[in-house]
């Protein structure tokens, strides 16, 4: 019984191992490019023959030029909910699935109500109170506490788009928790022991040996619980964000035209979902590396900043400044860490910053 | 000044209500070998990992170069000085050979990146494992992980290292290349303490043995008088039962 396992996980091991190798990695990337092909040639015929899309078609009038570019800004806002969301909510899972662990009492009790309370309240009540319920509550504080500038700042952000972001990565958080504290305890005890054996402290143990094991074993989760979030901000379309789901509902209600708009919008989910899992594919074929995360976080914070100076800022040659920016940023880390592939940024931050980028191109500009 | 790397000073350990060590006594002197044997379930690993602190004990002393490193509530770090020996290996997996060598130099010894290396390498050559310093741990057989775990806590420079079991989860003929690599440790000078079954190996390399079981030690003897002449009788038992 103990033989047929290790070699169950030898072969396991050996799969990881060839997916280094550019030769066989080759097909599986065919494959999904020519699945990818069908999957839009036949929705594409499908929906074709009997609809008429030319209320969304750029080139076949003012009117329908300026549907689609409405529906496409849609779709930027959705990206930036599910940006936002995906990175608070793994801090958030991140902090409490350390506090769940930890053998501090009070810490791993805080770490479970989180978790307890924000698992079983549904998101989309979560977001009716988040964005009706709390501003009420808040102002139900005393003046002084209400006139400190955090509370201002509170209530000056308390628009559709933070209450989403707050729902979404309070309710996603809980479930990172649980996704990161089973991953971390899955990691072997006899990885600590010999750690500990080698004189490294608690926190260079985490850091250089559970980590990046647990790493390996969260990656398929996680980027599932990534999709559940994209997929998930269409609810925020309840509490009047004019997201993707809610801008092609309200041009539905204008142009009585539900097959082509509704059709459009499940294509539009599948294309960002697809990509999204197709870069998760990636990062787990690639040999399980801390390097992947920490490029990842990387581009997820320089996309934080590029996203909010977007919204600010809107002149070409700013992004353009920012895109070299952040070129240059990566290139001095791999100068200093080679070990961080440039491949890591390519698959996680680049590929996300050029969607962006032409979408927001596309919607400010034509 | 004592010649005694390893000293246990009337050690006991419960895991809840059950003795797991009585009032262990024991002393270790530099460069040589000791051999613990006994039962499954006799305390064994319980005694050597209380040695390197992954357990704790909770009563008597524990002393390394006659300082007090471990006591009832009190835990000084050993930083490596005391290397262990896994029956699993728990090599990194996700760190190639090299970077499992280095990985404590760097950071508790403090190393320039260059010397952990070469100081790797030599311990590599020790090992007969020089060629595959770039491969990681699955890449390897049973018997060169074992190797490559030994080389990893020479790299601490340890002055003494614990063996458990290291040779039972290995495939028969792997076993003889991990004792040879012992053997030769043991020739060198390094001080040991292994926990083992192979008592070829201890009947040749160990210069004392001690027999434990229920958590005591019931005879400690030099190797030769162990094997032709055991003192105890449940050590003859146990050694009647092996033999
Ligand atoms: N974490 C634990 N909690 C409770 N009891 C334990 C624990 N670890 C070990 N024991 C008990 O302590 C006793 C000694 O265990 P130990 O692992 O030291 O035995 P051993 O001599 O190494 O045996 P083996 O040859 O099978 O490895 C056993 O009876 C075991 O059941
Ligand atoms: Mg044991």
């Amino acid at each position: 019984m103990q033989k047929v396992q290790t070699h169950k996980n030898n072969s396991i091991y050996k799969k990881v191992a060839t997916g280094n190798n550019p030769r066989l990695d080759l097909l599986p990337k065919l494959k999904a490019g020519i699945l990818y092909f069908f999957m839009f040639c036949s929705l594409m015929t499908l929906t074709s023959c009997s609809m008429n899309f030319s209320i969304i078609e750029p080139w076949a009038s003012e009117e329908s030029k300026s549907n689609i570019l409405f529906l496409l800004k849609g779709v930027f806002v959705t990206l930036e909910l599910s940006i936002y969301s995906i990175f608070f909510a793994v801090i958030l899972g991140f902090i409490f699935a350390i506090f769940r662990l930890s053998h501090n009492k009070i810490l791993s009790s805080i770490g479970s109500i989180y978790v307890t309370i924000f698992r079983i309240i549904p998101l989309f009540v979560l977001l009716l109170w988040v964005y009706y319920a709390l501003p009420i509550s808040l102002q139900e504080l005393p003046e002084s506490v209400k006139d400190t500038p955090i509370m201002k700042f509170i209530f000056k952000s308390l628009t559709p788009l933070f209450a989403s972001v707050l729902a979404l990565s309070l309710n996603a958080g809980s479930f990172f928790t649980e996704i990161f504290r089973s991953g971390i305890q899955s990691v072997a005890k006899g990885q600590m022991e010999a750690g500990k054996t080698l004189g490294l402290s608690k926190f260079r143990i985490m850091i250089h040996i559970v980590l990046p094991q647990a790493f390996k074993n969260v990656v398929a989760p996680t980027i599932s619980q990534f999709i559940t979030i994209v997929k998930d901000t269409s609810m925020a379309s309840m509490i009047t964000l004019f997201e993707l789901t809610r801008r092609v509902s309200q041009l539905q209600a204008q142009t009585f035209r539900p097959l082509e708009l509704y059709t459009f919008l499940a294509v539009e989910y599948l294309v960002l979902l697809g990509t999204l899992s197709y870069i998760g594919r990636q990062v787990e074929l690639s040999r399980y590396k801390i390097s992947i995360l920490l490029s990842s976080i990387f581009s997820l914070l320089i996309l934080c900043c590029y996203n909010m100076s977007l919204t600010t800022m809107n002149s070409y040659a700013i992004q353009a400044i920012i895109a070299i920016f952040y070129v240059l940023i990566v290139m001095i880390i791999l100068r200093y860490k080679p070990k961080l592939h440039l491949a890591n940024f390519v698959y996680v931050g680049f590929i996300y910053n050029i969607i962006y980028l032409v979408i927001n191109i596309i919607a400010c500009g034509l | 000044m004592s010649d005694s790397i390893i000293r246990m000073k009337n050690v006991s350990k419960f895991y809840g209500e059950f003795k797991a060590l009585s009032n262990i006594n024991l002393d270790v002197k530099k460069g040589s070998v000791l051999v613990i044997c006994g039962p499954s379930g006799s305390g064994k690993s319980t005694l050597i990992r209380t040695i390197n602190q992954l357990e704790q004990i909770d009563d008597g002393a524990i002393f390394v170069n006659d300082m007090e490193f471990c006591s009832k509530g009190k835990i000084i770090p050993l930083n490596g000085k005391v290397g262990m020996v896994f029956q699993q290996f728990n090599l990194f997996p996700h760190m190639t050979v090299l970077e499992n060598l280095t990985l404590g130099q760097k950071i508790v010894l403090k190393q320039k990146k260059q010397k952990a290396i070469d100081f790797a390498m030599q311990t590599l050559t020790q090992v007969q494992m020089e060629q595959h310093s770039h491969k990681y741990p699955d890449q390897l057989s049973g018997g060169q992980q074992q190797r490559i775990a030994i080389a990893r806590s020479l790299c601490m420079r340890p002055e003494v290292l614990l063996f458990d079991e290291p040779t039972s989860a290995l495939d028969p003929e792997m076993v003889k290349e991990v004792l040879d690599v012992m053997e030769s440790l043991a020739r060198s000078g390094t001080t040991m303490i292994c926990v083992t079954h192979e008592m070829g190996f201890a009947k040749h390399v160990a210069d004392k043995i001690i027999f434990m079981d229920k958590g005591e030690i019931l005879e400690e003897n030099t190797a030769e008088n162990f094997f032709s002449n055991p003192q105890h009788k449940r050590s003859k038992e146990f050694l009647e039962k092996i033999l």
